[in-house]
C-alpha cells in the first residue's frame, strides 16, 4: 500500500504535537516529568517513522530538504541518550529544552513543509547521504552543546558539569558536522569536478555554521572568554543553526492536519 | 621582543582566530542572503576560474560580490594566523621533547591545522589552474576530440531504471544511465561507463556526466541518445582530497586520544 505525501506529513505533525505535549507535561510537575519523558520517546519514535518513510520513499536517492523535519527525531534520540547519564535538576533542564527544541522545529517544519519536492538522480552517492545523515546528528548534537550551556547559565552553582558535558557535546556535534561538509565536498568532486557546486547555496550557510564552532571550540580549549560568555555563544549557536540550516529547508505555508 | 617575533606572535594569535572564525560566520551569512538573490553570478565560478571571475563577474558587479572579496581575504588572513599559530607550537613542542609522550594527542590538532591549510591551498590553485570545458553534447555514435589528443565516443547507453510504486513519478525512469563510451588514444584504446557520480578519467581529463536522453527506459540504442557532459583538468584535487583525509585522520586521533575531556588547545594565547 502506498501512502501519500500529505500522510506521511501527518506522522511528523503528530511528533511535533507530542513533543509540544511533552514540553508542557515537563513543567507541570513531578508526575507530569515522567510522562514528559513517556511522550519524548513517543515523539521521538513518531518522527523516525517519518524519517524512514521518507527514506523509503526515495531510496535509493536522497530525501530532500530534511534538514528542519528529520531533525526532531534525531534531537530526541541523542536526547535521551544524554538522559540516561544525567540527574537532578539539571536532567531536568536537558529533558525541557529537548522537548521544545523538539517542538518548535518539529512544529516549524510542519507549517511550513518542503516536501514536496522529488528527489533529484545525482543524490544517488554515499556522499549524499553522508552529508544528510552527518549533518542531521551534527545539528542535534549542538543544540544539545546549546542545551546544557543554558543550563550552565540557568544554574552558575552546577556550571561545571553543564558547561563540560556542553563541551562534550560540542566536540561531539563539531566531528559529525565536519564529516558532513566533507560528505558534501567528496559528492562535488565525484559528481561535478569541482570544490563547490555554487548552485546550492545551502553549502555557504553550512560553511557559516561550521566556522562559527571553530570559533567556539578554540573558545573553549583556551579558556579566552569567561564561561557565562563562552556559554551564551553555545546558546546562540542554537539559534544560528535555526535561521542558517534549517531555515533553508522550510517551505510555503500549510496549515498542519489538514488534507 | 624583537619586532618579527612580535609580529609572528601577532600572527599567530589565539585572539585573532577565534576574531577571523566569527568574521567568517558573518560574512559567509551575508553571502548565503547574495547568492541566492545572483545566483547567475556565482555559477560561472566553476567554469571560467578564479582569476578570470574576479575580473569579470566580480568586478562589474560589486553589490553581489563584496561579501566574497571579503570572503578570500578572511580566509587568507585566517590561513596565515593558522601556520603561524600551529607552526609555533610544534616547533615548541618538538624543542621540549613533550611530544614523546601522548604524541597522538600532542598532534593530532597540529594535523588538523595543517590538513586546513592544504585543504584551502588545493581550493584555490584548483579554482585558478584547473581547465573546464562545460556543456559538450554527444550523440550517439559521435565522437569528441580531447584538446591534447584522445577521442571519446559516446555508443550508447545500459541504463538501470527504477522500478516500483514508491515514487510512482519516477516509474521506468532511468536511475543509473551507465553511457558506454570508447576511448582511443595513441597508448590505449578502451570502453568505460559514465554515470552520475563515477567520472571517468581519460587523457588527463576526468570526464563528468551533465545530462542524458532520453530519461525513460527503453531497449536497445536509438538515434535519440545523447548525453552531455564537462571535461575538467584540475591537478590540484588530489591536494585537498588529501587535506580532507589528513583532517579526518587528526579529528579521528584527536577524538581517540584525548576522549574529549581533557583538552587543551595547542595554542598558547600569545596575544
Amino acid at each position: 500500500m502506498r501512502a501519500s505525501m500529505n500522510e506521511v506529513r501527518h506522522i511528523a505533525e503528530l511528533s511535533a504535537l507530542l513533543f509540544g505535549l511533552g514540553a508542557a507535561a515537563a513543567f507541570a510537575g513531578r508526575r507530569g516529568v515522567a510522562a514528559a519523558r513517556m511522550l519524548l520517546v513517543l515523539a521521538t519514535a513518531c518522527g523516525a517513522a517519518y524519517l524512514g518513510a521518507r527514506y523509503w520513499r526515495a531510496w535509493p536517492m536522497t530525501p530532500m530538504f530534511l534538514g528542519a523535519a528529520g531533525l526532531p527525531p534525531v534531537l530526541g534520540a541523542l536526547g535521551l541518550a544524554a538522559l540516561r547519564r544525567q540527574d537532578g535538576a539539571q536532567r531536568l533542564f536537558v529533558l525541557r529544552g529537548v522537548l521544545l527544541l523538539g517542538f518548535a522545529v518539529g512544529a516549524l517544519a510542519a507549517v511550513f513543509p518542503k516536501d514536496f519536492y522529488l528527489p533529484f538522480i545525482k543524490t544517488i552517492s554515499p556522499f549524499a547521504h553522508a552529508l544528510l545523515a552527518f549533518g542531521l546528528l551534527g545539528r542535534a548534537a549542538l543544540f544539545l552543546c546549546g542545551i546544557h550551556a543554558a543550563a550552565a547559565l540557568a544554574a552558575p552553582g552546577a556550571g561545571e558539569d553543564a558547561q563540560r558535558r556542553a563541551f562534550s557535546w560540542l566536540a561531539r556535534g563539531f566531528a559529525f558536522w565536519t564529516l558532513s561538509l566533507f560528505g558534501g565536498e567528496l559528492w562535488c568532486y565525484a559528481g561535478w569536478g569541482t570544490p563547490v557546486v555554487w548552485e546550492d547555496a545551502s553549502i555557504i550557510t553550512a560553511m557559516a555554521t561550521w566556522f562559527f564552532y571553530v570559533g567556539l571550540i578554540h573558545l573553549h580549549l583556551t579558556r579566552s572568554w569567561s564561561a557565562p560568555a563562552r556559554a551564551a555563544m553555545a546558546v546562540a549557536g542554537v539559534g544560528l543553526i535555526l535561521v542558517l540550516n534549517c531555515g533553508p529547508d522550510l517551505g510555503p505555508f500549510h496549515p498542519p492536519f489538514s488534507w | 621582543m624583537s619586532l618579527p617575533l612580535r609580529f609572528w606572535r601577532t600572527l599567530g594569535s589565539i585572539r585573532a582566530t577565534v576574531a577571523l572564525c566569527f568574521l567568517l560566520t558573518l560574512d559567509l551569512a551575508l553571502g548565503y542572503v547574495s547568492l541566492r538573490a545572483n545566483l547567475g553570478v556565482f555559477v560561472p565560478l566553476g567554469d571560467v576560474g578564479l582569476f578570470d571571475w574576479l575580473r569579470t563577474y566580480g568586478v562589474y558587479n560589486p553589490a553581489a560580490t563584496a561579501w566574497f572579496f571579503g570572503l578570500l581575504a578572511l580566509l587568507a588572513a585566517l590561513a596565515a594566523n593558522t601556520f603561524a599559530c600551529t607552526t609555533e607550537r610544534v616547533l615548541q613542542i618538538l624543542a621540549t621533547g613533550s611530544w614523546k609522550r601522548d604524541w597522538v594527542v600532542r598532534f593530532a590538532p597540529h594535523i588538523m591545522h595543517y590538513a586546513v591549510l592544504l585543504i584551502l591551498t588545493g581550493y584555490v590553485c584548483s579554482y585558478l589552474f584547473s581547465t573546464s570545458l562545460p556543456g559538450r553534447g554527444l550523440r550517439a555514435g559521435e565522437s569528441l576530440q580531447l584538446p591534447g589528443g584522445g577521442v571519446v565516443t559516446f555508443l550508447g547507453f545500459a541504463p538501470e531504471a527504477y522500478r516500483g510504486e514508491r515514487l510512482a513519478a519516477f516509474d521506468g525512469y532511468v536511475l543509473h544511465a551507465n553511457a558506454r563510451l570508447r576511448l582511443d588514444a595513441a597508448a590505449e584504446s578502451r570502453e568505460a561507463a559514465l554515470d552520475f557520480n563515477r567520472p571517468v578519467r581519460f587523457g588527463g581529463y576526468g570526464l563528468y556526466l551533465n545530462d542524458f536522453g532520453p530519461r525513460k527506459a527503453k531497449g536497445g540504442m536509438r538515434r535519440g541518445d545523447f548525453i552531455r557532459i564537462t571535461l575538467r583538468r584540475d591537478p590540484s584535487a588530489p591536494v585537498y582530497l588529501a587535506g580532507l583525509a589528513l583532517f579526518a585522520v587528526g579529528l579521528g586521533l584527536y577524538l581517540l586520544g584525548r576522549g574529549m575531556k581533557k583538552a587543551n588547545h595547542p595554542c598558547t594565547p600569545h596575544a
